[in-house]
């Protein structure tokens, strides 16, 4: 057996399926080991037109399924490629295998043909990356590999196979029965303590909120986040990627908090006496300012896989370790056996004014122009409930976070700790493959779109039918927003020009392309897209002078959220 | 707040990969390391002594500490509190030298630097 034949058999024992790739010199053997398993369509191959898609498709196909996606790459240029791709899935916690083909153990570091140094590179972009150097190495690394991807905070992981190890050959195949790695995923610890203060506070909170993060989906414990709200009463607000862990239409779920989310939600949060975060960092994004939240001196709670999240900025007041699921079901039981429920009617109270008073903002009038509020509502109301929506990352990104209603966990996805412009085609792809029964969009703006869009050629060849919906404002829109905003009004390096046309190049991929003229057109296009089921962008002309709000100035704290256009004489300021 | 910190770090040696990543982890939190000394047996057991210095008092020492030993590879990272360093000391008196990419003649450089 050769050495690329042992790698693709001990990718097949990890269940693989699809890979995402392209390959080269070095990744050729393993292709040619894949030949037969392509043609009897036990696996399936996806070229993608990019290396960067490649992985964003495997962190789409991950975070749609919750089992890691694999994508490869050829050694030099190729891993090079990969390494955007990866951080993003890095940072926002997203289990990915990369299998690389590296050079012939003998000419590393001579400089030879396509040499990247790809340990060198991979290290501080990913969980883990392992070179091999032994033929016997295979089997137990690539089972360690998907171990550590997604065990503990899921992460991506590099494998490294030199050419001319997958060249070699082997008589007696060891595959292992166990992982065997200097690592341990993160332990849950059950404190009856911690636990039995965590409800007394919760119950004895006049304000309480739970703040809900990525971990809740990971954990699939957004079940129990309900509960949790409903036993309580208890408003639930979460990050931006906490989205993707709880239905929209959930009564008392607020929104994201932070820059650029929802005002109440952040204002609830700041308000509150208790803020419980569940599988959720305090990440500078979701609370701007950690002494504005610290001031406020209310009793901060955490459940949380990753210990170190305890020491950032927040030291939460009850910390307790490990999975969100299991630490839920075990305070429902303590809350239970407590046996009272909170009294937070004045609390409801306050929390439904704050909605009142916000949406005003947030469904500013017509203009002349089409709105982003009233374009997500279109597309939510042309779609399935349990559609899947990508998006690329700047103004569309934030629409899509204050806006879209994503109404079942794991249908929201969004590059937002890496806030990777080009994300949202090819993980949209990577979550159709995945999750082929689910109507799958990309809500994109026209920047980020032309940063993947190449990869439409590999969704129209493989038939992978996504539909990207482009906010075409002919500008870095949130970019220009700044400058707009806060430096004076001096908007330089953001404008386009009228290249490219997006419908026509869409149709030069063999995609069906349609322009939107008004939310009739939008609605009707989309229902089409979903019935031709074939790949689809739709082009929708967005004014550049629309604002993304609410946000607040740079570096600036959540209670100096700006709500409405300034440009237009500020009606009333951020706060109630 | 103690802006020096010794700890030895136990880690499972694969490559010299496991020093890069050891350093890197510091570096990133704008921890300076003042010396290190590293010793690997023939079972990849790999001891790190790493003396860490907070040069621009950013207060990060301890966050740093605590995402190394979150590494894979690492096993566990010690904060010693009552150390007592004595130089590390290496005898010898036989070298060669090189200088960008070229050996350097022992009659060249010996007598001018070595003491
Ligand atoms: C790869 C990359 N380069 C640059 C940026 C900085 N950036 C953030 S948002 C943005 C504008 C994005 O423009 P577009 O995709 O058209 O979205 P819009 O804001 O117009 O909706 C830029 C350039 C980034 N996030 N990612
Ligand atoms: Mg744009």
């Amino acid at each position: 057996m050769k050495g690329s034949e042992l790698l693709v058999e001990s990718l097949k024992r990890e269940g693989v399926k699809n890979i995402f790739g392209i390959p080269g010199l070095y990744n050729m053997p393993m292709y040619d080991s894949f030949y037969e398993d392509l043609a009897n369509g036990e696996m399936r191959h996806i070229l993608m037109r990019h290396e960067q898609a490649a992985a964003h498709a495997a962190d789409g196909f991950a975070r749609a399924t919750g089992i890691p996606g694999v994508c490869t790459a050829t050694s030099g240029p190729g891993v090079t490629n990969l390494i955007t791709g990866l951080v993003t899935a890095y940072q926002d916690s997203s289990p990915v295998v990369a299998i690389t083909g590296g050079v012939n153990r003998a000419s590393m570091g001579k400089l030879s043909f396509q040499e990247s140094d790809t340990l060198g590179v991979s290290f501080p972009v990913s969980k883990y990356a392992v070179e091999l150097r032994d033929i016997t190495e295979i089997p137990q690394w690539i089972k360690n590999a998907f171990y550590v991807a997604s065990t503990g905070r899921p992460g991506p992981v590099v494998v490294d196979v030199p050419r001319d190890i997958q060249m070699e050959d082997i008589d007696n195949v060891k595959y292992p029965d166990s992982v065997s790695v200097h690592y341990k995923p993160f332990r849950t610890v059950i404190d009856k303590d911690a636990l039995r203060k965590a409800a007394l506070n919760l119950l004895n909170a006049k304000k309480p909120v739970i703040l809900v993060g990525t971990g809740v989906m990971w954990a699939n414990a957004t079940e129990e986040i309900i509960k949790l709200s409903e036993f309580l009463g208890c408003p639930v607000v979460s990050t931006l990627p906490g989205k993707s862990s709880m239905p929209a239409d959930y009564p008392l779920y607020i929104g994201p908090m932070g820059y650029y989310g929802r005002a109440e939600a952040s204002t609830a949060a700041l308000e509150s006496d208790v803020l419980f975060a569940v599988g959720a960092r305090f990440s500078d994004r979701t609370f701007t300012s950690y002494n504005e939240m610290n001031d406020t001196k209310k009793i901060f709670m955490s459940i949380n896989l990753d210990p170190t999240d305890f020491n950032k900025g927040i030291n939460p007041d009850v910390a307790m370790l490990g999975n969100a699921k299991v630490l839920l079901n075990e305070l429902l039981n303590v809350l239970n056996t407590l046996g009272r429920k909170g009294n937070v009617y004045e609390w409801t109270k306050r929390v439904n004014e704050l909605k009142d008073y916000y949406s005003q903002f947030s469904h500013p009038e017509d203009d002349g122009h089409l709105r982003p509020w009233k374009i997500l509502k279109t597309i939510r109301e042309a779609v399935p409930r349990d559609t899947i929506l990508t998006t690329g990352v700047g103004q569309h990104q934030m629409w899509a976070e204050t806006q879209w209603e994503n109404l079942e966990p794991r249908s929201f996805f969004s590059s937002t700790g890496m806030g990777t412009m080009g994300f949202g085609l090819p993980s949209a792809m990577g979550a159709k493959v995945g999750k082929p029964d689910k109507v799958v969009l990309d809500y994109d703006g026209d920047g980020s779109f032309m940063m993947t869009g190449n990869n439409l050629a590999t969704a129209v060849d493989e038939h992978i039918p996504v539909i990207a919906i482009v906010n075409d404002n002919r500008t870095l829109g949130l970019v220009r927003q700044v400058q707009d905003m806060f430096q004076n009004k001096r908007i330089v390096g953001v404008d386009y020009g009228n290249s490219p046309n997006i419908v026509k190049y869409a149709e030069s991929f063999g995609a069906d392309a349609y322009d939107v003229h008004d939310y009739k057109d939008l609605y009707e296009f989309i229902r089409k897209a979903i019935k031709e089921n074939v790949p689809s962008v739709i082009r929708v002309p967005v004014n550049k002078e629309e604002l993304a709000l609410p946000t607040l100035p740079p570096g600036g704290k959540l209670s100096e959220v700006i709500v409405s256009d300034p440009r237009k004489g500020s009606k009333g300021a951020g706060k109630l | 707040m103690i802006r020096e910190k010794v700890v030895k770090v136990q880690g499972n040696y694969r490559d010299p990969g496991l020093i890069e990543r050891v350093s890197a982890n510091f570096r990133k939190f704008w921890v300076d390391i003042k010396w290190m000394n590293v010793n690997c047996d023939n079972n990849n057991n790999c001891i790190l002594y790493l003396s860490l210095y907070d040069r621009y008092n950013l207060g990060n020492v301890d966050l740093s500490i605590l995402t190394l030993s979150k590494m894979v590879d690492i096993d566990y990272v010690e904060i010693i509190n009552d150390y007592n360093v004595k130089n590390f000391e290496l005898n010898y008196n036989n070298s060669e030298r090189y200088e960008w990419g070229e050996k350097v003649e022992q009659s060249a450089w010996q007598g001018i630097y070595r003491k």
